[in-house]
């Protein structure tokens, strides 16, 4: 399976998805106005992923938004539900990174916990090595 | 007006205003309005902002030199000699705005002057505005050679400057405020063409005096930037940047503003109606920012389809009975329910700006026509500060 990449973009989050390397990562803001059009692709990408492999090891998802609108939390909604369609949904982590100043994405990943059934970490970013240094991706 | 006006429970007098305010803005075509003290901080910021929304125009380069040239001089204009009363805070206000035409651009100033200036201010653009090109540059350098500079910085420059790049006569009025103020109103007028000055004298009095009906609107709703018209995605990244250079919030504050105007400003883009039956891509619309008593308010005004009108009252009124924990609640069943396709999020979206805010929404019907109906939304937040 190959990698997908794709940059941030004015109002797009980067997302580095690189199965060989056991990295799956969004970061940054999600504004666009057509969500779909972005995160599309990349719910198409994991449906092969997960068809390609047979997931018997941890696989975390990191999600470290620092602002995401409706439409695109609509969208991340989208992507948990297909996760949670997983036989081996046990195995995934959501770890969703949060900035205890800011209590916007805290909630929001709230809001996802209570609702899909997954398991989550959240992670308090003051505390942590910034993801994209501790996964080598700058 | 108030006859076709649909008043629901859940407004404000501020809620008729927006109408008005839209009409009025697009009658004279003007894109924003920044009305607050302009600081050199703020001359940085306006002048960015401007740039950015004709950066994309197909203007040749030479005008929009020009209306750079004379936007920065009249913005430092006001920053240098308008008049600062100590205890009339409500009036202290200053405001800037520019009109898109094809191959034109008109710059409108508004801000406080002493009564004492008044006679000087008119006799030196009286006398500019007599001047022909010719000796208007001939003017402009004897006032350089005798560096008679004013005390504040040289405002006799500043006009030359602003005629000779305009090429235009300078449209202007003063409104009395009070015994020792008013308000000092000029328009440029700037082209590409060169025009006549002959037969151009007085050809937008019209622009200036709607421009100046507007602005006891403006004070009254105590409104700091407007953005009315070309909704587009680009020019919400304009506009953040802007109010990201401008506010001196807290990055809290500021945080919870700029996640509520996303939200509304992409309402517009997405949700609108032209009734102009244009297909552009952008969107008719306006948005501002206000502050009344410890509220900051953000208003969105726009057109939607009478036959929307009441499902949005439903919705709005349904959104505004819920508690924290019904309404989080239902944001989160709205979030996984797979039967809403993504254009059907506008739900979504009020919901997520009464949490945002903390405040019930509040909303205004204006009744156009059968088919069209000017939607305003009024989201509070309470400034802590």
């Amino acid at each position: 399976m190959n990698a997908l990449i794709i940059e941030a973009g004015q109002y797009t989050p980067k997302v580095v998805l690189k199965p060989d390397e056991q990295i799956f990562c969004f970061f940054g803001n999600s504004f666009p106005v057509n969500p779909t059009d972005f995160y599309q692709p990349i719910l198409d990408w994991f449906s092969e992923f997960f068809k390609s492999i047979d997931l018997t090891d941890e696989l975390i998802v990191n999600f470290d938004f620092d602002y995401i609108n409706t439409s695109s939390s609509k969208q991340i909604a989208y992507l948990l539900m297909f996760f949670e369609s997983l036989t081996a949904k046990d195995k995934i982590l959501i770890n969703w990174y949060y900035d205890p100043n800011e209590n916007d994405m805290l909630e929001t990943g709230e809001k996802y916990l209570g609702y899909a059934n997954l398991r989550f970490k959240f992670t308090d970013k003051k505390n942590e090595t910034p993801i994209q240094i501790a996964l080598n991706l700058i | 007006m108030t006859s076709e006006t649909i008043t629901q429970e859940k407004t404000d007098k501020g809620a008729g205003a927006t109408f008005r305010i839209f009409k009025l803005l697009s009658t004279e075509n003007l894109n924003y309005i920044y009305r607050g003290n302009f600081t050199k901080n703020f001359t940085k910021n306006i002048i960015a902002l401007a740039d950015n929304s004709f950066k994309d125009e197909m203007a040749p380069s030479d005008l929009k030199r020009k209306v750079y040239h004379v936007m920065v001089e009249g913005v430092q204009n006001i920053s240098r000699h308008q008049a600062k009363p100590s205890q009339m805070e409500d009036v202290v206000f200053a405001f800037f705005t520019i009109k898109h035409e094809t191959g034109k651009y008109f710059l409108t100033t508004g801000n406080l002057v002493e009564n004492s200036q008044i006679d000087n201010l008119t006799s030196r653009i009286n006398q500019v505005n007599n001047l022909t090109k010719e000796q208007l540059k001939d003017y402009h350098k004897e006032v350089l050679r005798s560096a008679r500079i004013s005390q504040q910085g040289g405002a006799g420059l500043g006009l030359i400057d602003i005629a000779r790049r305009s090429g235009d006569k300078l449209n202007f009025q003063f409104n009395p405020v009070s015994d020792s103020l008013s308000y000092f109103y000029l328009q440029t007028e700037i082209s590409s063409e060169q025009s006549n000055p002959e037969n151009q004298f007085n050809s937008n009095n019209n622009s200036l005096l709607n421009i100046i009906n507007l602005h006891p609107l403006l004070n009254e709703e105590n409104i700091s930037i407007i953005f009315c018209n070309s909704f587009y995605q680009e020019h919400l990244l304009d506009m953040l940047s802007f109010l990201e250079n401008q506010m001196a919030d807290s990055n809290k504050l500021k945080r919870q503003i700029f996640n509520i105007m996303i939200e509304m400003f992409q309402n517009i883009i997405k949700h609108a109606f032209n009734i102009d039956g244009s297909t552009s891509e952008e969107k008719q619309g306006i948005f501002y920012i206000s502050e009344i008593e410890n509220k900051i308010c953000l208003t969105s005004g726009n057109y939607v389809e009478a036959k929307q009108v009441s499902n949005i009252i439903k919705l709005i009124n349904n959104i505004n009975n819920l508690d924290k924990v019904e309404l989080d609640n239902f944001y989160k069943r709205q979030l996984f329910d797979t039967n809403q396709t993504n254009n059907n999020s506008a739900g979504l979206g009020l919901i997520d700006l009464k949490i945002k805010s903390g405040n019930p929404l509040i909303y205004n019907f204006h009744e156009i026509n059968y088919q069209y109906t000017f939607f305003t939304l009024k989201v509070q937040i309470l400034n802590q500060e």
